[in-house]
């Protein structure tokens, strides 16, 4: 490359990184941590953090009990099917927030279209801890089978066949050969999931609801604070940072994640 | 002589914007509380015919929302809000010229066309589900007096039965009263005007001496691109034409606003 284009590359590439560094940067300066501390003794904090990980942890293991089949699948089927799998998949993930719960609604609430036969067996789901947990899963299953699938791509069917001819079975074979060898991305899939499960707001507000305790997220009690005391919702949404970066910055420098990396 | 064919391009582009009717150009930008949406949007067309080169633009949100889009310096010319803290407030600071209430409301049940039995407020513990605004933003604020003076007369038991249905208090009243107008609680503690502007609901008129009065305060932001504008809605809003407007809403005009 000549020097001026691959300057102004250079100069595109870090223009970027900044932009997407400088809001969390901005948010953190203006907060302090007596702030932080201030908000977190708050009893509406605490509840929101406690409901927050209770739900992110369910959503998390739905995600994998039910996302870890489904994407070995999508990874060993035929390219035709893995394109329309994968469709489905990523549909989620490029719908607004707001219009998935709109959809939950349409679909689970009282009147929507499994509304009436959810009712017949006393379930209801809007307005429970259950309908944050279903928002969650439904944006955080995306990105954690999408990652899932890259990371079984990498694993070897001779490895699995070498397995097998030593006298495994098939589910031993894939418990002790194609799981640790997918390991560091699945441990990534898993931190994006639940990360962006954490972070459901459109959803949760239209399906779930707002009420502390129930269903006020962490998101929903940053909203909810806006109202009341800029402080808090800052302090919030700083503690929400720091985890991301935690959570990011843990993954890659985990052996685990060092591994996907390099 | 090469840049003429460009020129003419240009001008042939822009001619293609020009109406026989003069252009838009004077933006005025007005925010205001989520409750006021249709009505002002009624007001926006009188004062937009009125007016024909001025292109009004509403933002609505929650009061508190836009006090706070206020003080990091949104621009904009004027805000209404639902209650006089947040304006108060910001006059205190010297960010809006002295608000002016310009329309009062009042709270009713909203209860849902799928609910089939009657409810009034001393049943209201008997219906399954109940939505309520939280209590940062004005309509919870208001719920919350309603509440407080009812349980004085219903006693701590309705109260508590009260408490127990509620199973959501959402941060803005058009959320209160979705939940509503689409099936999925049984009612909601609304504004009056809110329950006129959707399907799906009816609205069931609280006891008499037990409803707060709300009142509704703009102001003209003191950092205004467009002050002249700012108080020529002021006044529109004010005038029986803006007073007609918002009556038909179910905003009550009916006193001399000062």
């Amino acid at each position: 490359m000549i020097r001026p284009a691959r300057d102004a590359a250079r100069f595109a590439a870090v223009l970027l990184l900044v932009l997407l560094a400088l809001p969390a940067v901005g948010l953190v300066a203006g907060s302090s941590p007596s702030e932080l501390a201030g908000a977190l003794a708050m009893p509406s904090t605490q509840a929101a953090i406690a409901l927050s990980l209770r739900t992110t942890t369910v959503a998390l293991g739905v995600m994998a009990l039910l996302g870890l089949p489904l994407a070995w699948t999508i990874s060993r089927t035929s390219p035709r099917l893995r394109r329309w799998a994968l469709t489905v998949v990523e549909l989620p993930v490029v719908l607004p927030p707001a219009v998935l719960g709109v959809a939950l609604l349409e679909t689970f609430g009282r009147r929507g279209l499994l509304g009436p036969a959810l009712a017949s067996v006393g379930l209801s789901l809007p307005f429970t801890s259950a309908a944050v947990v279903l928002a969650q899963v439904l944006v955080g299953a995306p990105l954690f089978v999408l990652t899932a699938v890259s990371a079984f791509r990498v694993v070897d069917d001779d490895a699995i066949l070498v397995a097998r001819t030593l006298g495994a079975s098939p589910t031993r074979a894939w418990f002790t050969v194609a799981l640790p060898m997918a390991a560091p991305g699945l441990v990534s899939a898993a931190a994006l999931g639940w990360a962006r499960a954490l972070g459901e707001f459109g959803a949760t507000l239209l399906f779930a609801g707002n009420l502390p305790g129930r269903t006020q997220t962490l998101p929903l009690a940053i909203y909810g604070a806006l109202e009341r005391d800029l402080a808090q919702a800052r302090a919030i949404s700083v503690l929400l940072v720091l985890l991301a970066v935690a959570l990011l910055l843990g993954v890659r420098l985990t052996p685990l994640g060092a591994a996907r990396d390099a | 002589m090469r840049y003429v064919p460009l020129y003419s391009l240009l001008s042939a582009l822009t001619s293609c914007g020009a109406h026989p009717e003069p252009a838009r150009t004077r933006p005025l930008t007005v925010l205001a509380a989520a409750s006021l949406t249709d009505a002002f949007t009624d007001i926006e067309r009188g004062f937009e015919a009125a007016h024909p080169d001025v292109d009004v633009t509403l933002s609505f949100a929650g009061s508190q929302a836009l006090a706070t889009q206020v003080r990091h310096g949104l621009a904009a010319d004027v805000f209404a809000s639902a209650d006089a803290r947040h304006i108060d407030a910001l006059a205190s600071e010297g960010l809006v010229l002295a608000p002016r209430s310009f329309a009062e409301n009042t709270l009713v049940l909203a209860v849902s066309e799928t609910f089939g039995g009657a409810v009034d407020l001393e049943h209201l513990p008997d219906v399954g589900s109940l939505v309520v605004g939280a209590d940062e933003v004005p309509v919870g604020r208001y719920t919350k007096t309603l509440l407080d003076t009812a349980q004085a007369r219903y006693g701590d038991a309705w109260r508590a039965g009260v408490e127990a249905r509620i199973v959501s208090r959402e941060p803005n009243v058009r959320l209160v009263l979705t939940k509503v107008a689409m099936g999925e609680a049984d009612a909601a503690i609304v504004y009056a005007t809110d329950v006129a502007a959707m399907s799906g609901a009816r609205a069931v008129p609280l006891p008499e001496g037990l409803s707060p009065r709300s009142a509704y305060l703009e102001a003209r932001l003191t950092a205004a691109p467009a002050p002249e504008l700012a108080d020529a809605w002021l006044a529109y809003v004010a005038s029986p034409q803006g007073r007609a407007a918002l009556s038909a809403r179910g905003f009550l005009v009916g006193r001399a606003h000062p």
